[in-house]
């Protein structure tokens, strides 16, 4: 561990600080909800890719899409 | 013949792809009244064949067939009432061809100077007879409140020579007006191998266990009216035999099983960003990652995304991931001098330094309440792909090109 484990937090709360985390009422949040702005627009699909990655690098985990298991080689 | 990533860990990760959503749907969601998720059965298809290895990377010119691979995926979400739902998954892979076994130099060792005529290193292959298929079969219940949700995970993993039971529970709150959404929770998985006798060395182990643990903490925040900041971090522990019993190490002229630590702690820090763009009815998806680990390997993510919707109800998502990967600290593409006892070894790929580049493409059409997608995408590794020199690349990297097709129904 080093620190350019702080670096990416610290960038992350000076952009959010930067582009002002303006209040966005229920009701101005139409583009947000369109599903281009999913998180994942298949989740499936988006699962079989870590799914395959898996298996392929030696590193693995963080806040992406995944379903359980190998197919590995 | 397999070596076999942690179930746990898979959990983990479709547990925080659930938990960190994106706030403003889940409210829109909400104040209508109805469930978050609709009622939907998906069912997909994906094939990928590994690309043969290079006749001057491999020491057999007869053996370069690597694995083809053919997944299907059944997946039911299920909302059972306004605040319960239920997600099943069904994955089986079917496995066929030939897998990476050890690598060594391509020219003669003399015994007794440690040197060899040609230190080239190139793979040696298994048969290309190798067959295998797993099932894979989970479910997960999610109770939805007024602040966020709760969800638990439970599933089961087999085949015939590795069964893992894996499970977690995750959180999501809602808070600043829902503006802004925390996550956390936590997996597990508690493994058992058992390799196949008909493909392993002699010396190799008959029954072995391990178990992962995980936890993560993520953070959701609307930005303004087009874009929303997401980050998390997760910290993963793995104990057991984390070694691959199928995978050599060739050792002054003698493949011999290869050793792992027995434990290993690993580190993650994900951040995406997500914007739209109304004129253009589109989107752009980043997200980058960090990652280091006990074993000293490290590796940096880029992946971006382009989401267009077009006339009559299609969008088309090209993408591009960018990866690159240090070693782990014991790996050697082979070793030159004996090992010590008990001294770790690996000559796998998956622990060497390298680099990759994944592009892809992707299609869905809505008709009424089926949704038809189709997906393609190219993968590529290479030593000179990755940050920083590589002096010797392993030979076992690998290249794929992957198809997959599906459908989604939508009930009342």
């Amino acid at each position: 561990m080093n620190c350019k484990w702080l670096v990416l937090p610290l960038l992350l709360g000076l952009f959010a600080v930067s582009t002002g985390c303006t209040q966005v009422k229920p009701w101005q949040r139409g583009y947000l909800a369109r599903p281009e702005m999913k998180a994942s627009l298949d989740e499936m699909s988006d699962a079989m890719s870590e799914h395959i990655l898996f298996s392929k690098e030696g590193s693995s985990g963080g806040a992406s899409a995944a379903g359980g298991g190998c197919g590995c080689n | 013949m397999k070596s076999k990533p942690s179930k746990a860990q898979n959990a983990l990760l479709a547990l925080t792809s659930t938990a960190i959503t994106l706030p403003g749907a889940q409210v829109l969601a909400e104040e209508t009244g109805k469930s978050v998720e609709p009622r939907v059965i998906g069912v997909r298809f994906t094939n990928y064949q590994e690309a043969n290895i290079d006749a001057n990377k491999r020491n057999d010119p007869d053996l370069a067939e690597r694995y083809d691979i053919a997944v299907t995926q059944v997946s039911l979400n299920w909302p059972l009432s306004d605040k319960w739902a239920l997600n099943i998954d069904f994955i089986q892979d079917v496995m066929s061809g030939g897998s990476p076994w050890y690598v060594k130099p391509k020219g003669q060792i003399d015994l007794d100077t440690g040197e060899v005529t040609d230190e080239t290193p190139v793979q040696v292959m298994t048969s290309p007879t190798l067959e295998d298929t797993r099932q894979d079969f989970s479910f997960k219940t999610t109770y939805f409140h007024d602040m966020g949700s709760l969800g638990a995970r439970l599933g089961v993993s087999e085949e015939d020579d590795y069964t893992s039971v894996y499970g977690g529970v995750d959180f999501s709150f809602d808070f600043n007006e829902k503006q802004t959404t925390v996550s956390s929770g936590f997996s597990f998985a508690a493994d058992r191998l058992s390799p196949t006798p008909e493909v392993t060395p002699s010396n190799r182990i008959k029954r072995e266990n391990k178990g992962t643990f995980s936890m993560f903490a993520g953070v959701s925040q609307v930005i303004n009216r087009v874009s929303v900041l997401q980050a998390a971090m997760s910290i993963t522990q793995h104990n057991g035999y984390l070694s691959d019993p199928y995978k050599q190490v060739w050792v002054r002229g003698i493949p011999q099983v290869e050793n792992r630590p027995t434990n290993k702690t690993q580190f993650v820090i994900t951040a995406g960003y997500r914007y739209f763009f109304p004129d253009k009815n589109a989107a752009i998806h980043t997200n980058v990652r960090l990652y280091e680990d006990s074993w000293n390997m490290k590796s940096e993510t880029f992946e971006v995304k382009w989401v267009q919707s077009l006339a009559n109800n299609w969008q088309i998502i090209p993408s591009f991931r960018y990866y690159t990967q240090s070693q782990a600290d014991f790996y050697a593409p082979y070793y030159l001098d004996v090992l010590e006892d008990d001294q770790n070894a690996s000559s796998d790929y998956r622990l060497s330094p390298f680099g990759s580049i994944s592009v892809g493409a992707q299609v869905i059409k809505k008709i009424g309440r089926w949704n038809f997608t189709g997906l393609v995408e190219n993968y590529s590794s290479d030593k000179s792909l990755g940050i920083g020199s590589v002096q010797v690349g392993n030979p076992g990297l690998v290249d794929y090109l992957r198809f997959t097709l599906g459908f989604d129904i939508e009930f009342e």
